[in-house]
């Protein structure tokens, strides 16, 4: 019997085709997996205890006295990949999306407040923990806010946070 | 007003009323100059509503220079844009009301994007009482003394969060 050679490369050329398109969705899910991986990665360096050290600055508006603001000095901000707790407060589901910012202009935008007393590096990485802002410095030092203060977090062992006496309310 | 279930924005086509657009404009102190914004010679040169000219402080001539009333205008509109943006993409999954939409841009707008954080994940977690609680307490500002300054209340925030805040207590 004579085979079909038009319906024979026809079939051919559509398998390719599939097989290109398959080709294409398994790269593509593997980049995502593969930057999902490295963004995970890259947070791991966060998660964990750091402790408030001190007040740096605050916004324009602030929620609370400074005297009320010094009170939580010496609480440790727990950062979970789930889940960011400080001060009895608790922010879930944060992205911890990093993005590098010119310091002054990010904070008088998105925060009204000045960067000076801050002492950020410029550029300085942004880490988005939903309900605020992370600042980091370094491997063991950041910057977050927290009701309109800037306090300086230091990381400390898990030991060292629950040493804490509880929370004032 | 419920949780939205559908996974789409159900906020996506909000925009402020222009009752409350108005509210604002006349609420917002604007400069019509540049300032250093830690005071003189100190900070960053600033203008309008702390809209950053440039990093340090400002030369003697930008001091000198007034800022037009359209430039300050432009700057408000840009201003009450962005803080809608936020509240669209920052409240997701709540349905807002149009007062309770205008009442989160009025707050954004004063606290800044990122300053309005905690509130706007409140909201969007359904959370509304506490969202209110917060929007409430954040009435403090600071003030210069002879000896630097300090942060007071100001009288006219407390009345100002009263109303941001009151469509989350219905």
């Amino acid at each position: 019997m004579k085979p079909n050679l038009k319906y024979d490369s026809k079939l051919r050329r559509n398998s390719g085709i599939k097989l290109g398109w398959l080709a294409l969705l398994g790269l593509t899910a593997s980049l995502l997996s593969a930057s999902r991986a490295s963004a995970a990665e890259e947070n791991d360096s966060i998660f964990g205890h750091w402790r408030a050290v001190a007040v740096l600055d605050v916004a324009d508006v602030a929620g609370k006295s400074d005297a009320a603001a010094r009170q939580l000095i010496g609480l440790c901000l727990d950062i979970e990949p789930e889940v960011l707790r400080f001060a009895g407060e608790e922010c879930t589901t944060p992205a911890y999306q990093r993005t590098t910012r010119e310091p002054a202009r990010y904070l008088r935008e998105q925060w009204h407040a000045r960067s000076g007393k801050l002492n950020l590096p410029n550029p300085v990485t942004v880490i988005d923990a939903g309900c605020t802002d992370l600042f980091i410095t370094d491997q063991s030092r950041m910057i977050f806010n927290w009701d309109g203060f800037f306090y300086e977090a230091r990381r400390v062992e898990p030991v060292q946070c629950r040493a804490l006496p509880p929370i004032r309310r | 007003m419920p949780l939205d279930k559908t996974g789409s924005n159900p906020n996506s086509s909000m925009k402020m009323s222009l009752a409350a657009r108005s509210t604002l404009r006349a609420r917002e102190r604007a400069e019509f100059r540049y300032y250093d914004d830690m005071g003189p010679g100190r900070g960053n040169c600033t203008w309008g509503a702390g809209l950053l000219a440039h990093k340090g402080p400002c030369t003697v001539e930008e001091l000198k220079r007034p800022v037009s009333a359209a430039a300050v205008f432009a700057e408000f509109s840009s201003r009450v844009s962005d803080a809608e943006g936020t509240v669209r993409a920052r409240v997701n999954h709540q349905v807002l009301d149009q007062d309770q939409f205008d009442g989160l841009v009025s707050y954004t707008f004063n606290v800044g994007p990122r300053g309005a954080a905690k509130v706007l994940e409140l909201v969007d977690k359904g959370k509304l009482a506490e969202a209110a609680g917060k929007m409430s307490s954040m009435t403090r500002v600071r003030v210069k003394t002879k000896h630097g300054s300090k942060l007071v209340i100001a009288r006219g925030l407390i009345s100002r969060r009263a109303e941001e805040s009151a469509p989350f207590r219905k």
